[in-house]
């Protein structure tokens, strides 16, 4: 079997993963929402990094190869927050990237925070966490698994969630990354859900909220066959609710690639 | 259709040019399509008319449009602030205003379902319309207690409103409405939504007391609107007449024959789905397979 | 390729033979991927940075190759790094994985090891064991993995006293349950009959002639001789060979040199003498969230130079757990604080629960194992299926297996983004002796063989019969001659 040809990461319609407009200079900020979904058996470790990459290096080489016509960002921060991840996880991710360690720091919402947030109020809790994140507007900020706030923080519905954190973040930044795990929707032939029970409704209403804030929407999934040799899972990116109100004069590239996670290098192609 | 003389398309273009002074147009809208692309539909429809004055009462957007002359963040300043703000804004309800007031909110969802009410019958004045977007998909919550009789905020929207824009995505051609349905609940979101064409359910409620439901397909690049036909080629059967006199042979199959047909399972149906052609069988051996390599006629490659 | 170097130090070390050079194991081969290699490395810093994930931060430079002569035994090697380091270093219960280079310990079940891939379970690293239905297969893999813990501290504490830390012990349990028993209950190591112990004194004997005439191995076997089809059998060994160079060969000598890394429990036995409070902290989960996580951290704090092995056994199991421990905010704040706790001490810490899915609904279940690293499934068999598996390996009553174990999520790779979801890949058997997995594949229902077992009298009368039967069908399953062969002396 002949491997099959290697395709080019973009998002956008001018080629690219984020138009020079996301990072030009504006009079009046702008704040933008990209949307990355994945489950437990296609983990976007390796989309997260391309995307920090693009921030920092200018385009993402780990996915498509070196190129030099594109430029750096050098003036803006980019900052990583994991509820999942502790800090030396994206440490040693980015770092055999060859990412430049100066344009990126890693808040670590892993460690301790169960220890130090339990029995705190709600709105304590989620303005503490805001204050973590330095205000920006020219910068980039990624944050994975939000949604584990509405598990750890007793009593927190989506609509706070939204309202006193990803809102109040997204205009900390010019771009927030969200990396959202959506397993509980998925497989509900064999085990439906209980679209009832109110913790259900307050996750689905977290990620349709998402949805409906963010220009894109990158899905990554296993394939309906299962597990394969050479194919971990594909990756669809498709226009998400503010596609049609977006302040960018590009516009958002709808396409499906397959992709091939292996060790540490990920390769993009078509069916 | 035959019993209204409008040309829905005509009474469409009126509605989005707020040449009727229609006090309260609701988008029902979902993941699948937004409802800015008909909020900008309006704008565009009401720009070169006059001078209006719109107001955007934003509790998710974080980016005042560009056509927004007054744009209020809810979350910055509060609600009853905000209200408060709204008034202050519109002009007193003196008969001779010629302007045009618009009030965008761009969601109810945000707003506490007992509040509702009084919210919108606030911001309904003569010469302001309201155009308030109402996402379908959110789930509601469990109502407070001592509301257990009151209506759900889509009954009560849908009761207050004297138009309804409920948008529709127009379907991709890979999928039919049950798969996008299953699939948009697995927020697996199929390529070819949100796009500037889409499909309207337009309600309009006439001063006669009649309502009438149009079903239109608005293209929002060429601003054209028509009545969205039904596609019937898709659905159209093969008939026994399509057969006849092509050949002295009978290609025709009885009902009976068709029947038969129809309950044949054909083989590996599944496993057709998932790559549409270009793929190959990779046998792989496992441990309890029993493969003989001297015998000809075992080769399964 | 700074790794070859170290291979053959490696079987240099081993009294040298001369095979091994060349043959580089699978998914080794890596140049980016430092072996973290337990026995000679040179200074204390080093060995600090090469544990867990760490050893992926750049030490690849020169000062990992070996001075000659370093070929020391462990023992020595020991005194040359501080003391907390020494005694997981040359802990029994530490070794890299062959896979990723990261440090893993065993599960106490050899297969399930093997399921993970790396061996063990990755130290910094949780593992969650569902169960469907009532069965309770987790319970049995909880204690195996506790007891192996004990086994650990006790090769420490016993003999060779490791270090002059205040108690002699290198392994500490952790266990989230009141219930105090779970101590005394543990399986004690599988000793074998008699029999099993000569017979593994000669297999001794034979592997070790074996390595030592690894050279004459070209000497031909004496069945290239005896039979015409001999040079279909030397092109068998010698396929044979050529996969075990790349496979078992290796893992075979890494397994001798981490001969202690994997035990053999008996579950009918009892770990003796039980456990104690030195080796064994119980926490009540029926504590508040943070006073279980603080104890869990002073605990770790305290065994400060040691293996700790943090144990949830039948986590939400209703008798210990209050009803509120269902909401999310209590079990999912509990697995978050849990899990921040092992990365901390990702060094020298894991963590392991089980749990049964019938009590749990598809959102507990989902944020669950969106916490634990690695989730493995069991699912076993409903009765008519063990009956089945009866009937058809009904002379191999060892091959009847009790259900499916799916994996969910692997260690290290599932972060990474692999896809390592194996649905119905495996199949598991619990016996006295061990927990066995083993490749999954849908045994084949012989009309001969079933019919044979419904009706044994009647065999008198089928011989002619099955004689030209089983010749039809020699090769379609192995159980079919089997059967023929029985009735046939019969």
């Amino acid at each position: 079997m002949t491997t099959p040809q290697r395709q080019d990461f973009i998002l956008f319609s001018d080629q690219s993963v984020m138009p020079s407009e996301l990072r030009a200079v504006t009079v009046e900020p702008k704040h933008h929402l990209f949307l990355i979904t994945s489950t437990m058996a296609t983990q976007p470790l390796w989309l997260i990094n391309a995307l920090v990459e693009t921030c920092i290096s200018g385009g993402p080489f780990s996915l498509n190869g070196p190129s030099v016509s594109l430029k750096a960002n050098s003036n803006s921060l980019t900052t990583i927050a994991s509820l999942v991840h502790e800090e030396i996880f994206y440490h040693n991710a980015l770092r055999k990237l060859k990412v430049n360690a100066n344009g990126y720091q890693i808040l670590d919402v892993l460690t301790d925070f169960v220890l130090k947030n339990n029995d705190k109020p709600r709105d304590k809790v989620l303005d503490e966490l805001l204050e973590r994140f330095p205000t920006d507007v020219q910068s980039t900020i990624v944050l994975e698994q939000p949604e584990l706030l509405l598990s750890l923080i007793r009593g927190l519905t989506a609509d706070e969630l939204n309202k006193k954190f990803i809102l109040p973040l997204m205009k900390k930044c010019k771009l927030l990354i969200v990396a959202s795990s959506i397993d509980l929707f998925q497989d509900n032939e064999n085990e439906p859900l209980d679209s009832n029970n109110n913790d259900v409704q307050e996750f689905t209403k977290f990620v349709t909220s998402l949805i409906y804030n963010s220009i894109v929407v990158m899905n990554l999934r296993s394939l309906d066959t299962g597990r394969s040799k050479d194919v971990t899972g594909s990756l669809m990116i498709s226009r998400g609710g503010q596609s049609t109100n977006s302040p960018l004069s590009v516009h958002v590239v709808e396409n499906e690639y397959l992709y091939l996670t292996q060790r540490d290098s990920t390769r993009l192609f078509y069916r | 259709m035959a019993s209204s003389s409008h040309n829905p398309a005509i009474l469409f273009r009126r509605t989005l040019s707020l040449a009727d002074s229609s006090g309260f147009v609701l988008c029902y809208d979902s993941i699948s399509q937004t409802s800015h692309a008909v909020v900008n539909e309006v704008v565009h429809n009401i720009s070169g008319t006059m001078d209006s004055n719109i107001i955007y009462i934003a509790f998710e957007t974080l980016n005042r449009p560009s056509f927004a002359t007054n744009f209020i963040d809810v979350n910055e300043i509060g609600f009853s602030k905000a209200i408060e703000t709204v008034q202050s804004l519109l002009p007193s309800t003196t008969p001779n205003v010629r302007s045009k007031n618009l009030v965008v909110v761009d969601s109810l969802n945000h707003i506490a379902l007992p509040d509702l009410p009084s919210f919108i019958s606030s911001l309904v004045a003569p010469h302001v319309t309201l155009l308030a977007t109402y996402h379908k998909d959110l789930p509601e919550g469990s109502p407070k207690i001592g509301l257990d009789n009151y209506p759900t905020a889509e009954t009560l929207l849908q009761f207050m409103a004297t138009s309804i824009f409920d948008i529709e995505p127009l379907l991709p051609s890979a999928l039919d409405a049950t798969e996008l349905r299953e699939s948009i609940e697995k927020f697996h979101i199929p390529r070819g939504l949100n796009k500037l064409q889409f499909k309207v359910n337009f309600t309009n409620r006439r001063r006669s007391g009649r309502s009438l439901i149009y079903e239109l397909l608005v293209d929002t690049q060429t601003h054209t609107y028509e009545v969205f036909q039904h596609n019937e080629d898709e659905n159209q059967e093969e008939t026994p007449e399509m057969l006849q006199d092509l050949t002295t042979f009978n290609l025709s199959t009885s009902a009976k024959q068709k029947e038969a047909k129809d309950q044949v399972a054909l083989p590996f149906l599944e496993a057709q789905s998932e790559f549409a052609g270009g793929t190959a069988i990779v046998y792989e051996y496992e441990k309890d397979d029993d493969y003989d390599e001297e015998d000809p006629y075992e080769d399964p490659y | 390729m700074s790794f070859r170097k170290r291979g053959e130090v490696l079987n240099n070390g081993r009294g040298g033979s001369e095979g091994i050079p060349g043959r580089t194991p699978a998914g080794m081969n890596n140049a980016n991927r430092t072996l973290p290699n337990r026995g000679p490395i040179s200074s204390p810093q080093q060995s600090r940075t090469l544990t867990g994930r760490m050893q992926n931060m750049r030490v690849s430079g020169g000062p990992t190759t070996i001075a000659p002569g370093s070929t020391a035994p462990h023992s020595e090697m020991g005194t040359v790094r501080d003391e907390e380091n020494s005694v997981l270093l040359n802990h029994p219960g530490i070794r890299p994985s062959p896979l990723s280079g990261t440090f893993v310990t065993s599960t106490g079940c050899e297969d399930l090891d093997k399921v993970l891939t790396h061996m063990g379970l990755p130290l910094g690293h949780s593992m969650l064991v569902e169960e469907e239905g009532t069965t309770e297969f987790n319970s049995i893999l909880a204690k195996i993995f506790a007891a192996q813990g004990i086994v650990y501290n006790r090769l420490a504490s016993g003999g060779k006293t490791t270090g002059g830390s205040n108690d002699n012990g290198n392994t500490h349990l952790i266990v989230l349950s009141f219930y105090q028993m779970f101590a005394k209950e543990l399986p004690g190591l599988y000793k074998g009959s008699k029999k099993d112990i000569k017979k593994s004194k000669i297999s001794d004997e034979q592997s070790k002639l074996s390595i030592q005439n690894l050279a004459e191995n070209t000497s031909t076997p004496s069945r290239y001789k005896d039979f015409k089809i001999a040079w279909k059998y030397k092109l068998a060994d010698e396929e044979k060979e050529k996969l075990n160079a790349k496979k078992s060969t290796n893992t075979k000598e890494i397994n001798d040199e981490y001969k202690d890394y994997n035990h053999q429990f008996d579950i009918t036995s009892r770990i003796m003498p039980a456990p104690s409070n030195s080796e064994i902290s119980f926490i009540s989960p029926n504590l508040p969230i943070s006073t279980i996580l603080t104890q869990v951290e002073q605990i770790i704090k305290r065994q400060n130079n040691k293996l700790v092995r943090i144990i949830i056994p039948s986590f939400l199991h209703p008798a210990m757990y209050q009803a509120d421990y269902f909401s999310l905010s209590k079990s999912i704040s509990l697995i978050h604080g849990l899990r921040s706790i092992v990365k901390v001490h990702e060094d020298r810490c894991v963590l392991f629960a089980t749990v049964s899915t019938d009590i749990l609904n598809k959102l507990l279940r989902i944020q669950l194992e969106n916490l634990f690293d690695a989730v493995v499934d069991l699912e076993p068999f409903p009765q008519d299926m063990l009956q089945f598996l009866e009937r058809i390996y009904k002379s191999q009553p060892n091959k009847v297996q009790h259900g499916l174990l799916h994996v969910l999520k692997l260690p290290v790779f599932s972060e990474r983004g692999e896809m390592q979801v194996k649905k119905s890949e495996w199949a598991f058997r619990n016996g006295r002796k061990r927990f066995e997995i083993d490749e999954w594949s849908i045994p084949v229902d012989d009309v001969e063989s079933s019919s044979n077992a419904k009706q044994p009298g009647t065999d008198d009368h089928n011989h002619g019969n099955e004689g030209e039967t089983s010749h039809n069908h020699s090769n379609s399953n192995a159980t079919a001659p089997k059967n023929t062969k029985i009735s046939l002396e019969y």
